[in-house]
């Protein structure tokens, strides 16, 4: 069994500028050893918090536990289901953390948190202790939320909503789908990652059926009665895939309740499908640590104060991105990007003795139609009673009048944006 | 009826003021920036870069996109949660980097 020590922090602080010690007064504990920062999960949330907490002080020891040696975003995934990109366009590697950040990589499960001792634990019974802990797990799937959907029957019927293997494993039975046959994507109730998302991923595998498939058609069950950016997705399905996409409602009975995977039947309140291939995107909570952490509440995602991203269920762990309840923010990677600056520096200030400065957000989040029409919505978001709400005035979505010119523009900054925030979280 | 009506938009005006008030840090303002327009404000791709900017290109820049002098496909709608000393703020922190 190995422990991780701190013992190079006299060390290294002493190596560095006499400034740091006379900013950090009222720190007695940085005097004995370097303070120490654990990050969990290294999506868009882990990999910016880890990123910018290194930036915010070098002082800092920051280690990034990561189970996977790439990251592959959920986002822009539907580009590679729809073969306009491909797998490798969405992965990217750590290792820049580690070079450009000084952060410590390691590439492990964690499997259980110890408030107590201040300690996480390896699936190999290492113990890494912290002085601050930062879990950012992002999802993880209700199993059997819906009847029948485990995760035997996610090889049959892929959610594809965390990327890589789920998300190959639907583009292939696209790949294999008979022209003329049905898609059925199911959308969950919310609050769910990613709200667009199954929206656009319809977009985008018409875009794909209508060049390859073109009598095929598209059914969106959906547990909702209203979707993010409905009048303009309609509007666009309109305009590029007329006929192809039906989008059934909560209250016309669009409610999956369960599947039999094997035999490939879907089942709503009131009807049953027997598509060709069955896109289950089902209900979701925080991810895994976050739930066996003792991080969630009743509602299975994970409570937090909205202006510093502490848990308010452990002292000393910050939640932030898919797991953490932040008042109107979406789950969307650019509120995770923007939440992890806003943790960052509260978790510093905490260190430091500071108080936390008052934050401010946004959220920006882009659709794809097809490869040169994207539509988008934004959010500007402030600290208001302790609860991150949208400034009223500011924000909102694409107007319903704009121009093909603009749609494609937006397709542009759409791929502008994703480059941008892959940088700025794992660069 | 017409006092708690009374009581409500006194609130709401004391609350709003006092909300008008916080002084907001220059970084926590613009970090949120940087997703979009990439870290200190250095795009890749697509998305103008801020630090090639001046500060007063940028604040001019922000301004007309608050008050839809200049079309944008996105820019007006997050301008707009901004006041203009806000703006300055922004402006100033990306328009001094390298």
């Amino acid at each position: 069994m190995k422990e991780w020590p701190r013992r190079d922090a006299l060390k290294l602080l002493l190596a560095s500028s006499g400034l740091a010690l006379t900013a950090c007064s009222g720190l007695s504990r940085v005097t004995k050893q370097r303070l120490r920062v654990v990050v969990i999960g290294a999506g868009f949330g882990g990999a910016t918090a880890a990123k910018y907490i290194a930036l915010n002080n070098p002082q800092i020891e920051v280690l990034l536990i990561e189970r996977k040696k790439a990251f592959i975003s959920g986002v822009f995934s539907n580009t590679v289901i729809a073969g306009i990109n491909d797998i490798d366009g969405i992965t990217h590697p750590l290792q820049r953390l580690q070079a450009n950040h000084r952060i410590n990589l390691i590439c492990a499960t964690v499997t259980a948190v110890d408030p107590e001792q201040r300690k996480v634990w390896l699936e190999s019974g290492e113990r890494i202790s912290y002085d601050r802990l930062v879990v950012s797990p992002g999802i993880d799937i209700r199993w059997n939320a819906l009847e029948g959907y485990d995760q035997a029957a996610s090889i049959l019927m892929p959610h594809a909503w965390q990327a890589g293997q789920q998300t190959l494993l639907l583009k292939q039975q696209l790949r294999a789908m008979p022209d003329g046959g049905v898609v059925v994507i199911s959308s969950p109730a919310d609050p769910f990652r990613c709200p667009p998302g199954p929206y656009e991923r319809a977009s985008l595998i018409a875009y794909y059926l209508k060049r390859h498939k073109p009598r095929s058609k598209i059914l969106i069950l959906d547990s909702k009665n209203s979707f993010a950016k409905q009048p303009l997705f309609e509007q666009g399905w309109q305009r590029l895939y007329p006929g192809m996409i039906e989008w059934i409602s909560l209250s016309n009975g669009g409610r999956v309740v369960a599947v039999e995977a094997a035999q490939g039947r879907v089942h709503t309140e009131i009807d049953e499908f027997k598509p060709d291939v069955a896109n289950i995107i089902p209900p979701q909570q925080a991810g895994q640590i976050a739930q066996q952490a003792g991080l969630v509440d009743s509602t299975g995602w994970c409570p937090v104060n909205q202006q510093t991203f502490e848990s308010h269920q452990i002292p000393g762990i910050y939640v932030i991105g898919d797991s953490s309840l932040a008042g109107y923010m979406p789950k969307s990677a650019y509120a995770a990007n923007c939440q992890a600056k806003v943790c960052a520096q509260a978790v510093v200030a905490d260190l430091v003795g500071e108080a936390p400065l008052e934050p401010t957000f946004i959220n920006t989040c882009y659709s794809l139609l097809a490869p040169d029409y994207a539509i988008s919505i934004a959010a500007v978001y402030r600290l208001r009673s302790g609860e991150i709400m949208p400034v009223n005035g500011a924000g909102g979505s694409t107007p319903i009048q704009a121009t093909l010119e603009d749609l494609a523009s937006e397709a542009g900054y759409a791929r502008g944006w994703y480059r941008n925030i892959v940088a700025d979280s794992f660069g | 009826m017409k006092q708690s009506t009374f009581t409500v938009l006194l609130m709401l005006l004391l609350s709003s003021a006092s909300y008008a008030e916080i002084q907001l840090n220059a970084t926590m303002l613009s970090l949120p920036c940087t997703g979009c327009h990439g870290s200190e404000g250095k795009s890749q791709r697509a998305i103008p870069s801020l630090n090639v900017m001046s500060r007063e290109q940028i604040y001019r820049a922000m301004k007309s996109f608050k008050n839809d002098q200049r079309h944008a496909t996105l820019m007006n709608r997050i301008a707009k949660g901004y006041s203009d000393s806000e703006l300055r703020l922004i402006a100033d922190y990306f328009g001094v980097k390298p």
